[in-house]
């Protein structure tokens, strides 16, 4: 019963694991496609890239799309992780309400999360555009963040922190020397997982964004609903391509050993 | 930790005042427009249950029921593809299970739009699925798998199953096997031992991918209107059509609150605990 | 001893609560420098709050901490000359061992070159050379313990406060560590003020012993005075096990306490006290100092009730005047057998007088 490979074990993961990449591995052969129709195979060419490059829109969108993402996952990390620390003595009325308030977006249908900011800028006669997608995406980015910095917190060990003040280190400084290293694991995956849900969200966005800004979900949804250019083929390989050297990257950098400064 | 009382309130309260007004500010204002009289394109003072007697009336009920019942097909198929997915993963050797664990990490960094468009490209009639099955002789003509439920189902099952698969497996990972062992050398059957020792104890995790498919399972009209055309209509369209085309914020609101109700009681039911783990 | 050296430490009137539990009571002492001073006491007597009262990760309700002259009652624990080497060793699991060495030395900006050298003297101190690019979780508990002390003496603090260092090694590691302990202190000269709840340990390092119960120090003295003249019932037993015996206080000249157990006249050594004749009052008498003999003597009458052979010591419990007695020989004795009368003798001076 230890942890062996069975024939079961091994071929039913493989199997959902081909299933998963089915779609993707047909957008990536399809994005050398010269042919236009996605149901015949007209050759091998670069032409959908070229094309995509030449798309400043959908650049454009890109762009928004990091920059959206990024904001809001760095804003909901300083906002959250400031909040988790101080939650147990903080002095203010209701804060345990609040803190379960600030969790709610985890568990409230998008479609309803899109639906109240709506209504709720348009009540404030706010201009939509990159500030009200910030705010909406920090709200649902903050519950990742905030779970895995006060789960974390809950089982960190309060010694190291304090032997640091022992041996002089001020309040500040066994905080930026010690409490922030310990954390940092549980923020920085609070922050890749809000990134990859802001980068990847759709639905919100729609509701949020103003005529000026388009994100890139926002731009391939117009275009799955009305027409599609295989250009959106190039585009699913690149972000693909460039998932997948970052995560070797990723664990290139575990597999070496902790160097020294 | 912050120990002193002035600097904690300090370090809680951005957070605090940012959650008063953009997550409780806007779901009290629904709350409120859900009960305001339509006025125009916009509402009116006063107080009314109009919104949701529209909302319990012919059209919008059935959506309602369409999307419910579509949410719990999906969670269902999401349920037993991803548990047992999970669960083998957990009980491969670690460098194998860090292997499933990351491919399926990869593509959830691509926007699951562009993956989804990959299901057209199968779907499509005439397209790669019927060119193999008509290739291989098994189907005459073409299927037109795209724009019918099946397929909508497919890329619900496609968009959720990591939310499932994860959460299974980081609690099948920490499973003890021994008390497997235990189980087996008490004369329990394979069966009977996964039955009364490894599903309860990977329960927790079922419960959390549940709450992960299902919520979002209530909303995700998108998938619904590119892989279903316009024949799933869903409430998640329904709202979106009521609010970017109708204006009718009250309407949407309604929607949006039973909505909710719905998927809270859901959560609700999913993160009772039973005594043995509290 | 404490009075005629150099001050490095006055505690006076401390007291502190958690809620409504009073944890130090109006506690007052003093620590020469250079001394090896131990903090006896069972788990939840307050010892700990203590310790971590004087580094400062605790606040006083009232009462002075003064540190080498200086009041540091409220002072941070960054701004007080006073190291720790904690229960759990504290190390921080992010740093090597040279970077958790290092790091009071670099708070403290101390230049690079130096803090080398430094590094390299505090490891050599410990034994722990070569160990510099390991991390804590790729390391025994007992290097742990060493790479622990070789930080917080690195600072050269004037007080070095060891919370029960030794606690979570293994016996034969243990009783290493405290030769080692003891070492180290006479070495570098700094003040040690230790906390245990093991006698053992106490009573083979120290140069005082304070014994701790409730929050106040039962009796504060030399690992011999504590020993062999304990002042309550608590402190008897609660080192080397002695037997407590129920007495009636007849008279004291010089020091010379007559006391009756029972018919039996007893003379103990004794502390001071206020008691008039016929007051209760305890004889404190170790097991080793009481001979058993199976021919009437003058002793004090006692039915054998359990034996036991352990560790070449034989531990003779017998039952007088209903409290039970328990006499250590050395070597086995087949003579002695359950249930026989003997006779138990305790010779003038050998037990001491204590109050309840």
């Amino acid at each position: 019963m230890m942890n062996k490979i069975t024939f079961t074990r091994i071929a039913y993961p493989i199997l959902i694991t081909v299933l998963t990449y089915l779609p993707i591995v047909v957008v990536v052969i399809y994005s050398f496609n010269e042919s236009r129709l996605s149901s015949s195979w007209g050759g091998f060419s670069l032409k959908w890239y070229r094309e995509l490059f030449r798309d400043e829109d959908m650049f454009e969108a890109l762009f928004n799309s990091v920059v959206l993402a990024l904001s809001s996952s760095m804003l909901a990390a300083i906002l959250a992780t400031a909040a988790a620390l101080g939650i147990k003595n903080a002095n203010l009325p209701g804060k345990r309400l609040i803190e379960r308030a600030s969790l709610l977006p985890l568990i409230i249908p998008e479609i309803v999360l899109g639906m109240v900011f709506l209504a709720f800028y348009s009540l404030l006669g706010m201009k939509f555009g990159m500030m009200t997608l910030i705010l909406s995406h920090t709200a649902f980015c903050v519950p990742y963040i905030y779970t895995q910095v006060s789960a974390r917190l809950e089982v960190l060990d309060s010694a190291p922190i304090e032997a640091a003040r022992d041996l002089g280190a001020s309040g500040f400084m066994a905080f930026v020397t010690v409490t922030l290293p310990l954390l940092a694991p549980a923020i920085l995956s609070g922050i890749f997982l809000s990134f990859a849900m802001s980068f990847d969200d759709v639905i919100i966005s729609v509701f949020c964004t103003g005529v000026s800004v388009n994100t890139l979900p926002i731009r391939v949804y117009t275009q799955l609903k009305t027409g599609v250019t295989p250009e959106i083929n190039a585009m699913c390989t690149l972000m693909l391509a460039v998932t997948v050297v970052c995560y070797a990257a990723a664990a290139w950098l575990r597999t070496r050993k902790p160097a020294k400064h | 930790m912050i120990k002193k009382a002035k600097g904690a309130t300090l370090a809680v309260l951005p957070l605090y005042l940012f959650t008063l007004v953009f997550v409780i500010g806007p779901l009290i204002l629904m709350l409120v427009l859900s009960f305001s009289p339509r006025d125009g394109w916009g509402y009116g003072s006063g107080f009314t249950l109009d919104n949701y007697a529209v909302v319990f009336s012919g059209t919008y009920l059935n959506t309602f029921v369409t999307s419910l019942k579509l949410a719990v097909i999906s969670t269902a198929a999401v349920i037993f593809i991803g548990y047992p997915f999970g669960l083998c993963t957990a009980l491969l050797p670690a460098r194998f299970a860090r292997f499933f664990v990351s491919t399926q990490m990869i593509p959830y960094w691509v926007n699951s739009l562009l993956r989804l468009y990959g299901w057209i490209i199968i779907f499509r009639a005439g397209g790669l699925l019927d060119a193999v099955l008509m290739g291989l002789g098994i189907t005459e003509e073409p299927l037109k798998l795209l724009y019918t439920y099946p397929a909508v189902v497919v890329g619900m099952i496609y968009v959720l199953l990591p939310f499932m698969f994860t959460s299974v497996y980081q609690v099948a990972e920490k499973l003890d096997l021994s008390l497997v062992e235990a189980a087996r050398d008490l004369g329990a059957g394979r069966a009977y031992a996964f039955l009364t020792v490894t599903l309860p104890l990977t329960l927790p995790g079922l419960k959390t991918g549940v709450i992960l498919t299902f919520i979002p399972s209530m909303g995700l009209f998108f998938i619904a209107q590119i892989l279903g055309g316009n024949k799933v209509v869903l409430v998640g369209s329904l709202i979106e059509e009521l609010l970017m085309k109708a204006h009718n914020q009250p309407g949407a609101a309604a929607l949006s609150v039973i909505l909710m109700l719905l998927t809270g009681a859901v959560c609700l039911l999913m993160m009772r605990k039973p005594r043995w783990q509290k | 001893m404490a009075s005629s050296a150099h001050l490095i430490l006055k505690i006076e009137h401390l007291s502190k609560s958690f809620g409504e539990t009073e944890v130090i009571r109006d506690l007052s002492f003093e620590v020469a420098a250079g001394e090896f001073l131990t903090i006896l006491g069972a788990s939840g007597c307050g010892k700990t709050t203590l310790l971590r009262m004087i580094c400062g990760l605790e606040e006083a309700d009232e009462g002075k901490i003064i540190l080498d002259g200086k009041d540091v009652t409220g002072a941070e624990p960054n701004h007080r000359a006073v190291n720790t080497v904690f229960q759990s060793y504290a190390l921080f699991p992010h740093m090597n061992v040279y970077d958790n060495v290092a790091y009071p030395l670099k708070i403290a900006r101390v230049q690079k070159d130096e803090i080398k050298q430094r590094v390299s003297e505090a490891l050599a101190l410990v034994q722990m050379e070569g160990y510099e690019r390991r991390y804590p979780s790729e390391m025994s508990g007992g290097q742990k313990q060493r790479v622990a002390i070789a930080r917080a003496v690195i600072g050269q603090p004037k007080i070095l406060l060891l919370d029960e260092p030794l606690g979570a090694l293994d016996l034969n590691l243990r009783h290493a560590m405290q030769g080692e302990l003891k070492n180290l202190q006479e070495r570098l000269g700094i003040t040690f003020l230790y906390i245990t709840h093991d006698q053992e340990e106490a009573l083979n390092m120290s140069d005082r012993i304070a014994v701790m119960r409730g929050g106040s120090f039962l009796q504060i003295g030399t690992p011999s005075e504590i020993y062999d003249s304990p002042k309550n019932v608590y402190a008897a037993r609660f080192i080397g096990e002695a037997n407590i015996l129920p007495c009636v206080y007849e008279d004291e000249i010089g020091g010379r306490y007559t006391v009756k157990f029972g018919d039996n006249k007893l003379i103990l050594r004794g502390n001071k006290g206020h008691y008039t004749a016929g007051d209760p009052i305890f004889a404190a008498v170790r097991g080793e100092k009481i001979l058993v003999s199976a021919a009437e003597s003058g002793g004090i009458p006692a039915t054998v009730k359990d034996l036991n052979f352990a560790g070449g010591v034989m531990r003779i419990t017998a039952e007088a005047l209903g409290t039970n007695i328990t006499a250590m020989r050395y070597g086995l004795d087949r003579s002695i057998e359950l249930g026989q009368q003997v006779w138990l003798e305790i010779p003038e001076l050998a037990g001491a007088a204590v109050e309840e």
